[in-house]
């Protein structure tokens, strides 16, 4: 009887604790590794002074630096600009790819989703590196631009803004793709038939039928490159060098380089609660208008 | 064996679900090599009783005997039950003879004794020629059968079977319905059987459980449960019929206020008739029994014969007949009917 | 007509959006193979001559090979472990109710949403004030963490919807529960498996962000010494040892595609 309880094999209503041992190796590490570290971040925040070993004492220090501080504060408010800009320009970009690999038949979707995947799982420094090859001095861009004549010697097209947030937004794209995928193929292409054959042409259908119906995913997609926006260190460091700073370049600057954990924990806190923020907000808004919909789509 | 012991009794066998009730004392006796049908609407407990029956659910109170042996507590596993599932359950990563073998491995057959045997079942539902596939390559016709030969492989004191033709369409399924009925008679084997369509009952079972919100509501064989149908509901959920309430009088005639009258064998007092649509007839085809002017409120084909519903002065009669082709009559029309006494039953009251 | 217009632009402006984006995606890949095949000193495009000397570089090169071979260690250890434990708690989350069973479930994926600074930071500091700083196992740990989440939401996903029915024929077919485990369950999950397999694998072998918290002289990966490299210099050999990680996630993908198919991931 234990053995089936372990396996959970049992029929209806034996109690059984052999959940317990399964979910106790997860629970160790994730109480190990991920909730204390998260507190010890929590508590490092709160020391005074730039010492990260054998700090003391408590105090507001940090989080004042942060916030009186113009550059902390015009980097916070660039950041969460850039999340914004790259989430709503991966949304438009990314949304005719995800509804269109939703729809395609299977023999043609598998290739495209390769090129969508290959992105996705590849090392974020060989993308960035491959970017920086791309635009850098004797790369593909300025080839080109020196071939039509448009410049006469090549010039440095990295380390900027602009550079930065392409590059963001091609590594994020595909988290927003296949979001929108999963969301588009669970909407009966009939629907679509239906407000065809009520006279709505293919952006009536889009407005009114496609996007509330895939609006779930639509904002989940969203959260999650904005989420990896903000928190993004590897690209502005490499491409936009000491010019373009983003919260998570800093952070990893005062806790890699500068060795000043107490700030780079009280920056660390600020971008996880302009995080959590942003994800409560995004799933209140879900939750007041589409748990409607969702419960009918479910009762299907 | 007895010829007429009972391979499976259930006895009181109670299923609560938080506070709803899905099988209220339920007891019943199958006898060796008969075909028990439980039948009833949807949420009416069959499923779950046959389930108990399998062991995959536990009984809240009450016992399931396996010839004789009280199974109730004992694990699936260790049970003598064949089940032929609703979605087959074949197992996709196996081929045909593995699935089939799959049981016959647990119960430690040798490996040759396994081969044989793969084979006669094989033979006994044709398809010898597909040992080698694999289910997603069969049509549903071939999978309900490899389901059938996988439980009957195991020689199971009981067969259970769960709605096995409702996945099938419905040319397919009057002629599987025949064969497989032919099968288990052949063999002899005790089977439960569970279903939601009251022709599929009529025409596969030896006996008839009609079920409703989890009680037993009459059990006997097809023609007793269409023909004297024990309730209002067992009468309306088996076929169609036209019902009465009216009074029998001390002369043994039947009358719902002014319309119907009809000659009743029984005791006086108030009583329920219902009459089957093929006991009533256009007047000229039936030689005898009271006639009555009825008007045509609908009339729908069913090819072979049509479908009227009748008003006969306020009361709503219901008629199988066959036309002559283009005399059928329409809607509005006034026609005289015959309703054939052997045909009025009257419920017992309750 | 009007309808007939705006389904033209519509139609014309997807397509073109969709070539841009595939091209796009797949752009720097592309670019960074090419390139690493050059003669000359410097990186450009196109490329000057062919030549393969920048991958002899490379294999030459030992802290590259050194990291390489770090990579691939600690990606399939660290895949075997949390597979193990990830698919146990997919168990407990997909077969039991239990209390707290849907809070540990978003626990347990939170490492997806917790920004990587945030929790590079934890753990640098949590291990160093336990004594395991610049350790193999810090690394270790760290991994497991961000793996976590792509085993349990895969492996829940497939336990929900493996039929349960196939289980109980199992059983009616006098199968007891292990026996029911190893030959029904089991092989139903495979796909499952591999899938969480390999996402935590690549997950590990590309992951730079948590590791450059991490990694210490000992216990360098081969993103994380992609990335100091580039920090200060471009030179072919980079390509090059970037083209061997494009070729292994290249070769993980293909094999989802062979085992499960791609389009059955999602």
């Amino acid at each position: 009887m234990r053995n089936k309880a372990l396996l959970g094999l049992r029929g209806q209503g034996e109690a059984s604790t052999a959940w317990m041992w399964q979910i106790a190796p997860t629970v160790m590490l994730l109480l190990f590794f991920f909730i204390l570290p998260l507190a010890g971040v929590v508590r490092t925040s709160f020391y005074p002074g730039t010492r990260s070993f054998g700090a003391e004492g408590f105090s507001f220090e940090q989080y004042l630096k942060v916030i009186l501080d113009p550059f902390y504060r015009s980097v916070l408010i660039d950041t969460i600009v850039d999340g914004l800009i790259v989430s709503m320009v991966c949304l438009v970009i990314g949304f005719p790819v995800g509804y269109s690999l939703a729809r395609l038949p299977p023999k043609q979707r598998r290739w495209r989703l390769i090129l969508v995947i290959l992105p996705l799982t590849l090392s974020l420094v060989v993308i960035v590196f491959g970017w920086i090859v791309i635009l850098g001095r004797g790369g593909l861009v300025n080839q080109l631009l020196v071939s039509i004549g448009a410049i006469d010697r090549p010039i440095r097209l990295p380390y900027n803004r602009t550079a930065v947030l392409l590059i963001l937004v091609q590594q994020f794209l595909p988290y927003m793709i296949l979001s929108v995928m999963s969301v588009c193929s669970k909407i009966d292409p009939v629907l679509e038939h239906a407000a065809a054959n009520l006279r709505a042409n293919r952006f009536t259908t889009f407005r009114r039928v496609i996007v509330p119906l895939a609006a779930p995913g639509i904002v989940s997609g969203m959260i999650l490159v904005f989420i990896l926006t903000v928190s993004a260190f590897v690209t502005p460091r490499l491409v936009g060098g000491g010019n373009v700073q983003m919260l998570g370049s800093i952070i990893y600057e005062q806790v890699i380089v500068a060795l000043n954990w107490p700030l780079g924990g009280a920056l660390a806190m600020v971008l996880l609660i302009v995080t959590s923020i942003v994800i409560s907000l995004a799933n209140l808004l879900a939750a007041k208008k589409f748990a409607r919909h969702r419960s009918s789509a479910n009762a299907k | 064996m007895d010829k007429n012991t009972a391979v499976l009794t259930l006895k009181n066998l109670n299923k609560t679900y938080d506070n709803t009730t899905a099988v209220d004392s339920v007891s019943l006796d199958v006898v060796k090599g008969e075909l028990l049908c439980l039948l009833g609407p949807s949420g009416c407990g069959k499923t779950t009783t046959l389930r108990m029956v399998a062991g995959f659910v536990k009984p809240t109170s009450g016992s399931v005997l396996i010839q004789g042996s009280d199974v109730t507590n004992q694990a699936p596993y260790r049970r003598d039950t064949g089940m032929v599932f609703q979605s087959y359950a074949l197992f996709p990563h196996m081929t045909v003879a593995q699935n089939i073998a799959f049981g016959l491995q647990n119960i430690g057959f040798a490996a040759k004794a396994q081969t044989e045997r793969v084979h006669e079942m094989l033979q006994l539902v044709e398809l010898e020629h597909l040992s080698k596939r694999f289910p997603a390559e069969l049509s549903g016709g071939q999978q309900q059968r490899v389901a059938l030969a996988r439980a009957l492989a195991m020689n199971p004191a009981v067969l259970l079977l769960d709605e096995p033709f409702s996945n099938l369409d419905a040319q397919l399924r009057v002629r599987l319905r025949e064969d497989l009925r032919a099968l288990l008679k052949r063999i002899r084997i005790t089977t439960l059987f569970v279903t939601h369509d009251q022709e599929e009952a009529l025409m596969f079972a030896d006996r008839v459980v009609v079920m409703r919100s989890g009680r037993v509501e009459q059990v006997g064989s097809p023609a007793e449960i269409y023909e004297t149908p024990a309730t209002r509901f067992v009468a309306e959920f088996i076929g169609w019929c036209s019902l009465f309430e009216g009074v029998v009088d001390g002369q043994g005639v039947f009358t719902t206020g002014k319309s119907i009258r009809l000659p009743l064998d029984h005791k006086p007092g108030p009583a329920t008739v219902i009459v089957r649509p093929e006991y009533v007839k256009p007047a000229e085809a039936l030689g005898s029994g009271p006639v009555f002017e009825a008007r045509v409120t609908s009339n729908t084909y069913y090819g072979a014969l049509c479908r009227l519903r009748l008003d006969v002065s306020g009361q709503e009669v219901l008629m199988e007949a066959h036309y002559p082709y283009g005399h059928g009559p329409s809607i509005g029309d006034r026609i005289e009917i015959r309703i054939d006494p052997k045909g009025a039953r009257r419920l017992p009251a309750h | 007509m009007q309808n007939d217009i705006t389904d033209k632009v519509m139609a014309t402006l997807g397509v073109f959006v969709r070539a841009t984006v595939y091209v796009m995606l797949i752009l720097p890949a592309v670019i960074v193979v090419i390139a690493s095949l050059t003669q000359g000193d410097s990186l450009s495009f196109p490329p000057k001559g062919f030549s393969t000397q920048w991958y002899s570089n490379a294999f030459a090169s030992t802290p590259f090979m050194s990291a390489l071979w770090t990579s691939t260690k600690l990606a399939v250890t660290a895949t075997v472990i949390v597979l193990s434990v990830g698919s146990a708690a997919a168990f407990a989350i997909a077969r039991y109710r239990f209390i707290g069973s849907s809070l540990f479930q978003s626990i347990a994926l939170s490492p997806l949403i917790v920004p990587v600074v945030v929790l590079g930071l934890g753990l640098l500091q949590f291990l160093s004030w336990m004594g395991f700083s610049q350790s193999y196992l810090g690394l270790f740990v760290g991994h497991l963490i961000i793996m976590l989440p792509y085993v349990v939401r895969t492996m829940v996903t497939g336990l929900l919807l493996l039929d349960r029915t196939l289980e109980q024929a199992a059983m009616n077919l006098r199968a007891p529960p292990f026996r029911v485990f190893c030959r029904i369950t089991l092989p139903l999950l495979v796909p499952s498996l591999i899938t969480a397999g390999v996402f935590a694998f690549v997950t590990s072998f590309g992951n730079v962000t948590l590791s450059s918290f991490l990694a210490s002289s000992g216990t360098v990966t081969l993103p994380v010494q992609i990335f100091t490299y580039v920090e200060y210099s471009y030179d072919p050999i980079v390509a090059a040892v970037s083209t061997i990680v494009i070729a292994v996630t290249a070769v993980v993908i293909l094999v989802i595609e062979r085992a499960v198919g791609v389009d059955k991931l999602f």
